[in-house]
């Protein structure tokens, strides 16, 4: 019984993202130009040195394991791996009915590889952690369990699961979503809860024991959060690790952990990374961020007819093309090809996307393979827009995967002359 | 289809491309932003399929070995690999002393194999080359030897091997570097000559036979072009490949290949991706252009306190931060960091590069870690430059790797 062993939950539908997550898993959404979702908790494993490293997946995987076979593979020697597990009935016929079936269903690994330990961490939040310190914390502690958590204003409690602490960061309580009086403020502390990450580390023999018991208990949830953590809680073995207490060499003081579960949030992420004093930088040659890179020249910049290319606030990937065209407060991930006269401001290309010469585009998302056909004109008219894509509550046009927009008009026009 | 084992002769020192080639070897140079010279003839075997790929390193390789291991190591299911070798004194206390040479050092790689066709290329040229069509042609000739050529104007003879060659593709002469007036044209186009690519494809056997006896000879300069080719084309069995009868699907027709030998021709080859019409493209997805990537985020744009970024005709790379700076015809690698009121026109930044506030930089090339101050000028005064740097012929100032200016 010797090392750490990581198995990341993947298996999201994310069906507050759609479209986004409409061919995808919410772990292999895109993100910030270069990324996916999953990169994030990925690096943090990485960048810590555990590579022992088993993806959960589920639903709609077939991007995420193709990302994860281009991007994550590792050489093999000392015996390190990133492997994804899809479902696979090893117990039966069902899916994964909450995240400790999901570990459940897959315990045969933990057997296997025999750890000391077991991280198990969701994939689906932004955020930097050198889960390695957690792991020294939790030995310290000498806890069954540590739960990674986050201070949070109290007026935001009730978006979180709530944990109680006591003054050693020992959790002697645990609410999902509490209102915010309900919400219990951290000891000294009157102005702040703690939000539990979701991001687990079990000692190896609590966690099996635990979810053989759970599994076969017919009224569980088969959740963490609801069914193992509170019956561990009572026991007074579970310990609270603060985010605010990693420490990356060349990282902001302020710990900053985004869920991109909505639209709109994904969109505001992205927003922040543009933003003056970023709060969450893509930057830092401590703690680099590893993703697949298709093999792409640099983003070329190009004139076209008196429209020159003017880049105000903005990030744009390898292999774009940018022909003349306006950009701002914009991220565009790989090959975004943007023609001539064209107006991209406070949007967000994922990639493989053709924007027509003289387009205009406000607070869009464009997913792969789009294609605007040249003067198409989306976000300056909401009304409109809702008609043909998704827009979210703050006013985000989603524009689907593989969409083919503006050009149905001038095919029927076409079709009106002969 | 038989089996193809393929040897680049990557061991240049450049010295022409110094002070770039200082801490290098030449095919490691950094190229067109995210490349490397030697990514081009690595992309033309693996974009054809022909994986079974040898470099034979020599002059200061370590940069190229690190280049080698993260962009171009292959899973290895299957019997494919593309491996450095470096010089090992295999046959004696010596380095290679010619291309023949550093082939027979390494002779037992060959001796050992199974493959009917030896690949022999050179490593620091840019050109696209399907290399499965040119092996169809060697076998469609049963050639010994079939040596690659390009079609240039008979004025530029003088720079090339020049080879002659009969109505059926055979080379029947080859003279180094001839006069104008000496250099024999191809049948039928008196206006034009064929110049040796310095690429073979040799029938194993034949080889092997000629390096073996080629190493025995005291006076021989043990190199393809001098030695052995001449000893060789006598026989008949030598054929020349014209480049242009090479297709890849997505590519203009012209026949693009440039030696980037010298500062000049390094800094025109690297204009030439950003013409308007570029005569190459890095952008077919038909022929992809791999090489390695460090993990960086997306290039980055902010804005300045007066302006923002103007980007015109221009490469910028992964992991480039801009802030309200104008960049004017130039190629930013990886990682360069470019502050405000700054304008760079007609550069190559090779990356890793900080450019401070309010700078000028014209036709300069700036080599990996240099850090420029605020407010200095480069490219503007030629005499002042040819004090603290090295200035080409045309003007091109090339500051060397990790210099510190105007601290």
């Amino acid at each position: 019984m010797a090392g750490i062993l990581a198995m990341i939950l993947a298996g999201g539908e994310g069906s507050r993202l759609f479209p986004l997550t409409q061919t995808r898993t919410k772990p292999a959404v895109p993100f910030g130009g270069n990324y996916r979702l999953v990169d994030f908790a990925l690096n943090n494993f990485v960048n810590a040195e555990l590579m022992k490293i088993y993806v959960l997946t589920q639903f709609k995987s077939q991007s995420l394991s193709i990302h994860l076979r281009k991007a994550w593979r590792l050489s093999g020697i000392a015996k390190q791996f990133i492997e994804a597990i899809p479902a696979q009935q090893r117990v039966n016929k069902n899916w994964y009915s909450g995240t400790a079936d999901a570990i459940y269903q897959n315990a045969r690994f933990i057997e296997k590889h025999d750890p000391e330990h077991v991280c198990i961490f969701g994939s689906d939040h932004i955020y930097k952690m050198d889960v390695q310190q957690m792991v020294e914390h939790h030995k310290a502690k000498g806890g069954s369990l540590t739960v990674a958590a986050i201070r949070v204003v109290k007026a935001q409690a009730y978006h979180f699961g709530i944990i109680e602490v006591d003054e050693q960061g020992r959790m002697i309580g645990f609410m999902e979503k509490p209102s915010v009086e309900d919400a219990k403020t951290i000891p000294g502390d009157d102005d702040h809860v703690l939000a539990s990450m979701g991001n687990y580390i079990f000692k190896s023999d609590v966690l099996l024991k635990e979810l053989y018991d759970d599994a076969a208990d017919r009224d569980s949830s088969h959740d963490f959060g609801k069914d193992i953590i509170p019956k561990l809680c009572r026991k007074g073995k579970v310990f609270v690790y603060k985010l605010s207490d990693n420490y990356i060499p060349g990282e902001p003081a302020t710990a900053y952990w985004r869920d991109v579960g909505s639209l709109d949030s994904y969109w505001e992420s992205h927003m922040q990374l543009l933003a003056e004093k970023a709060p969450f930088s893509l930057y830092n040659k401590h703690w680099p961020l590893h993703t697949y890179h298709p093999p792409l020249p640099p983003a070329t910049f190009r004139d076209q007819a008196g429209s020159i290319s003017d880049i105000s606030r903005s990030m744009i990937g390898a292999g774009s093309y940018i022909n003349g065209a306006q950009i701002s407060n914009s991220v565009l991930g790989f090959s975004c090809h943007v023609c001539s006269a064209a107006i991209i401001k406070d949007s967000v290309l994922l990639g493989n996307t053709k924007v027509g010469s003289g387009a205009r585009l406000t607070k869009v998302i464009l997913d792969k393979g789009v294609e605007i056909a040249p003067g198409t004109i989306i976000g300056e008219n909401l009304e409109e827009d809702r008609k043909k894509f998704t827009v979210s509550e703050d006013g985000v046009v989603v524009i689907a995967k593989g969409s083919k927009v503006g050009f149905e008009e001038q095919n029927s026009a076409i079709d009106k002359k002969y | 289809m038989a089996k193809v084992l393929s040897m680049i002769l990557a061991g240049g020192e450049g010295s022409r491309l110094y002070p770039l080639t200082q801490s290098r070897t030449k095919p490691s140079v950094p190229f067109g932003g995210s490349y490397r010279l030697i990514d081009c003839v690595l992309n033309n075997f693996v974009n054809s399929d022909l994986l079974r790929i040898y470099v034979l390193t020599q002059f200061k390789s370590q940069s190229l070995n690190k280049h080698l291991h993260e962009a171009w190591e292959l899973s290895n299911i299957t019997d494919t690999f593309i491996d450095a070798i470096p010089a090992q004194m295999r046959t004696g206390k010596h380095w290679y002393s010619g291309t023949a040479d550093a082939i027979y050092q390494n002779l037992q790689f060959i001796e050992s194999d199974e493959a009917d066709h030896i690949c022999i290329f050179g490593s620091d040229h840019i050109y696209k080359m399907d290399i499965r069509q040119k092996i169809a042609y060697h076998e469609k000739k049963e050639a010994t030897l079939t040596v690659s050529a390009i079609k240039l104007p008979k004025e530029q003879a003088y720079h090339f091997g020049i080879i002659e060659v009969d109505e059926e593709g055979r080379m029947i002469g080859f003279v180094e570097k001839p006069a104008v007036a000496d250099a024999k044209t191809i049948p039928g186009d008196p206006d034009h000559v064929l110049a040796s690519m310095g690429n073979y494809i040799f029938n194993s056997q034949v080889l092997q036979k000629e390096l073996i006896r080629d190493a025995a000879m005291k006076k021989s300069s043990h190199d393809f072009g001098k030695d052995i080719i001449p000893h060789l084309y006598p026989q008949g069995k030598v054929f020349v490949y014209d480049f242009s009868q090479n297709s890849i699907p997505g590519e203009t027709n012209e026949t693009y290949w440039r030696d980037v030998g010298n500062i000049d021709s390094y800094w025109h080859a690297n204009m030439d991706l950003i013409k308007s019409q570029p005569p190459i493209s890095l952008y077919n997805r038909r022929w992809p252009m791999h090489t390695h990537y460090p993990a960086l985020p997306a290039a980055h744009f902010r804005n300045g306190d007066e302006r923002n970024c103007a980007i015109r005709k221009s490469q910028i790379s992964d992991g480039c931060f801009i802030t309200g700076a104008t960049i004017k015809k130039s190629i930013l690698g990886f990682n360069c960091f470019v502050e405000q009121d700054t304008e760079i026109s007609h550069c190559i930044l090779l990356g890793d590069t900080k450019i401070g506030k309010n700078c000028r930089l014209t036709k300069v090339i700036v080599d990996k870690n240099v850090s420029i101050a605020d407010n200095v000028q480069i490219g503007i005064n030629l005499e002042d430059d040819k004090k603290r740097f090295t200035v080409s012929d045309e003007g091109i100032v090339v500051i060397p790797k990790g210099a510190k200016i105007g601290f």
